[in-house]
């Protein structure tokens, strides 16, 4: 790419920087709120006469 | 005869939209995955460089999928805000919501990766060209949609705040896409237009038509996995799954 490498692929590393970093983010919250909603569900058995 | 009938007004309810977005993801994160592989391979190896900007124009094969989507998703969080607010549908809001980080994020690259491709082109990091700047507006619209929503504790008044800002400032993206018919910019023109031919040949046409649809398929995948978030997050589904 000559003298274009470094806003191409400057361009690129950025959008996968981005995008994965947002699926990397997403994926840790939904684990957080599942493991969550399991101890909820925990809690609320223990509590059930 | 009985018919099946869908009762499409049970999705507003989070718990059923919460399973019915749980069963649609893996249908649009595995074409995103896939058509992302094949359109950045198209598009920085097969696709030959162009004669006037050499191979800077690559960029053209994120920027373009990014600004599209910063717009349409705006759009849609519009829209979703809109319904929200009119029909005090949580769901809806919840949506609008999910919407605007995603949204957020393409706008954010379409300004960077514009910058990228600007430098070499025009040789400026940055020009206040119309269509910049109301790109730019665009971006702090979203911040502000994200922020007035965080701000606020109560998440109806929440929704309706952010729903105002939302429909207030669509009026941004006509302005986006026109921008460069009405003022005299130095962004070029639609590359591709919905009613008449494409300029751009074939073989740079395809690797960024399959970039767009790999940028569709993974905000809606995305946006998918956010709102099962946020469903679970705001409020137990009174059937939702622990797992």
């Amino acid at each position: 790419m000559g003298d274009y490498a470094f806003y191409v692929w400057g361009s690129y590393v950025l959008t996968l920087i981005a995008l994965g970093g947002e699926v990397v983010v997403l994926l840790r919250r939904r684990r957080a709120d599942r493991s969550t909603t399991a101890e909820d569900a925990e809690v609320r058995k223990q509590v059930q006469p | 005869m009985t018919g099946r009938t869908i009762h499409w007004y049970k999705y507003a309810s989070p718990g059923n939209l919460y399973r019915l977005a749980g069963q649609l993801i893996p249908w649009f994160a595995a074409p995103a995955a896939l058509l992302f592989t094949i359109g950045l391979y198209l598009g920085l190896f097969v696709a030959p460089a162009d004669f006037q900007q050499g191979d800077a124009y690559r960029v053209l094969f994120v920027h373009v999928p990014a600004a599209w989507m910063g717009m349409l998703l705006y759009v849609l969080l519009a829209f979703y805000a809109a319904i929200g607010w009119a029909f005090n549908a949580r769901a809806s809001s919840m949506m609008a919501s999910s919407l605007s980080i995603t949204g957020a994020i393409f706008t954010f690259l379409a300004l960077v990766t514009g910058s990228l491709w600007g430098r070499p082109t025009w040789g400026a990091w940055w020009v206040w060209d119309a269509r910049t700047t109301s790109t730019l507006i665009l971006l702090f619209l979203y911040i502000g949609f994200i922020s007035l929503q965080s701000a606020i504790d109560d998440p109806r008044r929440a929704d309706r705040a952010g729903a105002v800002l939302a429909v207030v400032g669509v009026v941004n993206v006509p302005i986006i896409y026109f921008s460069v018919q009405w003022w005299s910019t130095l962004h070029q023109g639609a590359t591709i237009r919905i009613a008449g031919e494409t300029t751009m040949p074939g073989s740079m046409l395809a690797p960024l038509l399959i970039m767009i649809a790999a940028c569709w398929m993974y905000s809606i995948a995305v946006v998918l996995v956010r709102l099962r978030c946020l469903i679970l997050e705001t409020g137990r589904p009174r059937s939702a799954p622990t797992s």
